[in-house]
Formats: structure tokens, sequence, C-alpha cells
């Protein structure tokens, strides 16, 4: 009798042992979804006038652009779930037509923190346009490569401004921040807890706070420094990777 | 044992001959399924990036083959006059041989000048305002509105006719006259004609990455061309098409200040006034061929479209802002500049795909 007892309560354990390693099996889908806001509202791209207070302009953004790869999503145990190289790479945009979002394939599990790259490392700058699937966000399609320079833009802002803050006055100047080039990428870390189960999905919404772009840690006068390609000025290159990586935030 | 008798013998082939003919009906005709048809080798030639093709129209030798034919049909449309080849001419790389406009179905002058469509495989836009997703929904616009194509009339034409009866059978199975297999047909066609690597830039330039390779008027355009100054590499040198497929207001429309163009272009589309006035960038390979240029075609010569570049672009609300980023329009390139860009454009010419057998009227 006593070894029946023991068998069953073996029994018992191992049950609970295997239960306990397929609580999370399977795959889930993880969304990023960004969101550009000026004074917490959704930016209405390409329309709307805005007035910087801290720089004392009038502006309009035409055109938001930026890769983000190299996602690292670490679990509760510590353990780290890495989705590199071409696959991982996402192209976020706002111009005539919007990607908000971005989906992925991970293991069910509970999370804790998720990290990921602004722009692509030199092994993915090292690619060109011609090796990817016309529609890859790294292909053909996206525009988004510098022949001369052999490297792809990581980003673009573009838009108009008026420097005279005058009411009503056109917006004389344009802006235009494009950053590509080898180590002009920044990783970014949030610290977010959540949990997914298998077949199901979970949307991480990040805000963009876009006056932060040139009011950030690094900041840029957005009456003079109108304009970079980075390897011509990378000093405004350099200052606005940093403030990207302030501009966005977990909602 | 009892013995068979003539009935038995009766009964028994006929039970045969009704199980081999209800296995037979299960059976798929062989010459019915298209998967028999051939897959077509589209290997991208030279660098050029791997096309998006559409799941449900996979090329086939046989597809292309009758899409051909029907490209260059004149029978289809509604007048039995106008086919896809009266405008997209092969000797003119798919463009219509230097005219401003076309010429559509009712005698009337397209709005546009007519895109050439070499390497149209490669894009995910189609016409300069970007309202066709796919080709095979390009080809369906075009059918409806420059050929008008009346579908009651040129489907049993198609079918009653033996040449096109037995191809459709070879590239889509059996009953497979459709409007649908028609735009697949000559989708596949269109998404065949590739034109690369036989250019000078392919040849001496995306081959080394050295620029000196070409002829020194193309290197010195080149330079000029891949400048801040001259600032044609944002929507034209991003990768090897030559186009970033983007839609942008590069200042050839007049414009009084407001959001509206005697061209709406991409903003018809979208509705969205910021988009007024922006025109998908067109590839620049084959220029040689593709006369006259720009959207509505005003541009002449390769010289013309570089003088206008540089002297004469229209200020408006939607002018691209790479091209006013210095707060300066003009680009005060010299005569021999201006040369030197033209020369590096038809750098880009490949002269083997205009005269292609694979690409040429059947009917001719």
């Amino acid at each position: 009798m006593k070894k029946l007892v023991s068998l069953f309560s073996v029994l018992i354990v191992l049950v609970f042992i295997s239960f306990s390693c397929t609580k999370y099996k399977g795959n889930g889908t993880l969304i990023l979804s960004m969101h550009p806001t000026i004074n917490g509202s959704d930016i209405d791209i390409a329309n709307t006038i805005y007035t910087d207070p801290t720089q004392g302009v009038r502006f309009r953004m035409d055109h938001l652009e930026f890769y983000i790869s190299s996602i690292k999503l670490t679990k509760k145990d510590n353990s780290v779930v890495s989705l590199s190289g071409a696959d991982a790479v996402r192209l976020f945009y706002w111009k005539d037509i919007y990607a908000k979002t971005a989906n992925y394939s991970i293991p069910a599990g509970e999370y804790t923190q998720i990290t990921y790259t602004i722009g692509l490392d030199n092994t993915l700058n090292s690619t060109v346009p011609d090796d990817y699937n016309t529609n890859h966000p790294m292909g053909t399609n996206s525009g988004n490569y510098w022949i001369m320079n052999n490297s792809y833009i990581f980003s673009k802002l573009e838009g108009f401004v008026d420097t005279s803050n005058t009411p009503g006055a056109p917006l004389t100047y344009s802006y235009v921040y494009h950053i590509g080039d080898n180590g002009y990428i920044k990783e970014v870390s949030f610290n977010k807890s959540f949990t997914l189960k298998e077949k199901e999905t979970v949307e991480i919404p990040f805000n963009i706070d876009v006056l932060k772009f040139w009011n950030g840690p690094s900041p840029i006068n957005f009456k003079t420094e109108l304009e970079t390609h980075t390897t011509n000025k990378p000093d405004i290159a350099n200052k606005l990777l940093n403030n990207y990586a302030a501009a966005i935030t977990l909602e | 044992m009892k013995k068979f008798n003539k009935f038995h013998i009766i009964a028994i082939i006929i039970i045969i001959v009704s199980v081999f003919s209800i296995v037979s009906s299960c059976v798929p005709d062989s010459k019915c399924d298209p998967e028999f048809a051939t897959p077509f080798n589209l290997t991208s030639p030279f660098r050029f990036p791997e096309m998006n093709l559409p799941t449900d129209n996979p090329m086939t030798e046989e597809g292309v083959e009758l899409g051909r034919f029907l490209f260059f049909d004149t029978t289809l449309s509604i007048n039995h006059q106008i086919s896809c080849g009266s405008c997209h001419k092969p000797e003119f790389g798919f463009s219509d041989g230097g005219k401003q406009f076309s010429t559509n179905s009712k005698g009337l002058m397209t709005k546009r000048n007519t895109p050439a469509l070499l390497n149209a495989g490669f894009q995910n836009k189609f016409f300069f305002d970007g309202r066709s997703a796919s080709i095979e929904e390009a080809v369906d616009d075009a059918t409806k509105n420059e050929m008008e194509v009346n579908w009651e009339v040129t489907l049993p034409y198609l079918e009653n006719n033996s040449f096109y009866a037995a191809n459709f059978k070879k590239a889509f199975g059996c009953d497979a006259v459709t409007k649908e297999n028609v735009l697949k047909a000559i989708s596949q066609f269109m998404r065949s004609i590739i034109s690369s690597g036989e250019s000078e830039i392919d040849k001496k330039f995306f081959t080394t990455n050295d620029y000196t390779q070409l002829s020194p008027a193309a290197s010195r355009g080149f330079l000029l061309f891949t400048s801040a100054r001259a600032d044609c590499f944002h929507c034209h040198f991003t990768n090897i098409l030559t186009t970033d497929n983007q839609f942008h207001n590069d200042g050839i429309q007049y414009n009084d200040g407001s959001f509206n163009f005697a061209d709406n272009g991409r903003g018809a589309i979208t509705n969205v006034q910021t988009d007024n006035g922006k025109m998908k960038t067109p590839s620049l390979r084959n220029l040689a061929y593709t006369a006259p240029y720009g959207f509505d075609g005003r541009f002449s010569t390769l010289r013309e479209v570089v003088d206008f570049y540089a002297d004469s672009v229209h200020m408006s609300p939607t002018l691209d802002a790479v091209m006013i980023h210095t707060g300066n329009i003009r680009l005060n390139l010299t005569n021999s500049e201006r040369d030197d860009l033209v020369a590096f454009m038809l750098s880009m010419t490949d002269s083997t795909v205009v005269v292609n057998p694979k690409f040429q009227n059947p009917f001719r």
C-alpha cells in the first residue's frame, strides 16, 4: 500500500511538473505600435501647423520614418528571446500612407522588458535593397538607401518651418533630417511586464513626443539646424538620434 | 459450381465499365490542370531584387506567352483598334513613341503621358498616382478605361478562337477563358519585361561600385547627380531600379499658393490635400527610348528636363522638402554640368531590351 501511495505521489509530482513546463507553449503575436504626438494628441501629418513654444517656430511635419531592428525580450526568469537579422527589421512611417504597427511572432511567456535598436546594425547595413524581396522593409520599394554612401537611411524626418513664428505666414523653410551610416543607431530598453499566451496577441503602445526631436537631451536649433544627411553634418545627426531615444516612451 | 452464362458475362462487363467510368471521373484530367504548365524561370537578372509575385498568379511559360498575344491583340478593345501594345510599344521601352498623350478607344487623349512598363514587376504601385496596388489591378484599370473592353464580346471571341482556346487551356486549365485569366496572363507577360545588366551603368558602375569606370561625362554627371547640390539621388538613386517608388511633388506644376493643382495626382487618390501635386517617381532606365518626359510629357528632351529642374521648379505648399532644404530651389548649373547629367542618365540605356524577340508584337 505504501508503495502505491509513493507511486501515486510521484505521478502527481510528475503531472504537476509536466503541467508547469507546458504552461506557456507555442507562439503568440506581439504588436509594437507607435503614436507620434504633440501635446498629447496624435500628430496630424502634413496637414496641421503646430507651434514649438520652446524654439519659437511654427512648423508642419510631412514625413516621419524609421527602422527598428534587433528585438530582445527579457522573460521573468531572465532568459532572453532575441529576434535579429533582416527578419526582425520593421519600418514605421507616416507619409501619404502610414505603417504604425509592427508584428512579431514570439514564444508565449511572461516578459518583463523589451529592447530594440533604432536603425540598422553594421551587418544589416552592409546589405543592399537588391538583396531582398521588393516589398521587404529593406527592399527597393522602401526608397531608403543611398547608393553613393553604401548605406541605408535609418530615419527620415521632413517638413516645413516658419522661423519668424508669425501666425498666418508661409512656412518658408524646409527641414530635412536623414540619419544613416554605420554606427548611427541607438538601443532603447523599456521595463514592461506582460504575459503572452499561445495564439493570443499583446500590443505594446509607444508614444513619440515629436517636440523632443528638437527639445530632447541634445537640443537642435529649429531655426538654423534644418538639415543633415548624416555624413555632411554628423553633429546634428547624433543629436537627433539621442533625441529619438528620449522621444519614444511607453504609453 | 455454377457455370457463367452470357448474362453473367454481360453483367460483369457492365460493372467493370461502370466502376472504371466512376473512378476515371474522380481523377482530375491532367490536361485541365494548370499545374502541368511550365514554371517560368524568373531568375532576377544581375543584382535585381526578388520580385514580389502574387500567390494566385504564378508565372508560367504558357501564361507569359499567352499574355504576350493578349497584350498586343487589338481585338480585345471595344473598337478593335487598341491593344495594350498600342500605347506601350516595345521599341520605345514600352512607352508611346514620342507622344505626349496617347489615344484611347474613344479617340480621346489620355490625361497623362503613358509610362514605360520596363521592370514593372518590381514595383508595388502603378500609374503616376499609384491608384493600383498590383499589375493585375493596373491591367484591369487600363482595359476598363483606355480600351473599354466589353467582356461579353471579348470572352466569346477568345473562347471561339482555336489558338486562344488551346493556349488558355495550356496556361490555366479547362474553362479558363475568363476575364480574371486574361488579366493574369497579361500581367505575367508584363512581369517578364525586365531590363537590366546590359547598360553602361550596370556593366561599369554596379559591378564595380566605381563611378570612374563610366565615360568621363557620365562620371561627372554621377557626381552631380548624387550631390546635395543637384540632389537627384533622393528619388532616383535609392536602388538599382532608379526609382524610390514613392510619391513626390517635384515642382513641375505651376501653383498659386493653394493646395490645388491642375492635376492633383496622388492627392486625388488619398483625398489628402497635402498629397496634391505628388506623382510616383519614374525609373530613369532606358530614357533614350521613352521621351517625352514628365507625368504630362511636357519635356521633349532630357536636356529640357535638366534645364527645368535647374531653373524653373515651381514653389508650392506640397513641394518636396528635399528640393528646398537650402532655402533655394534654383540649382545654378553650368551648361556643361547639365550635359553631364544627361550623359549620366543615358548611361542607363539598355539597347537589348527594345529588340528582345520575347517582348515583340506577335501579330507583326
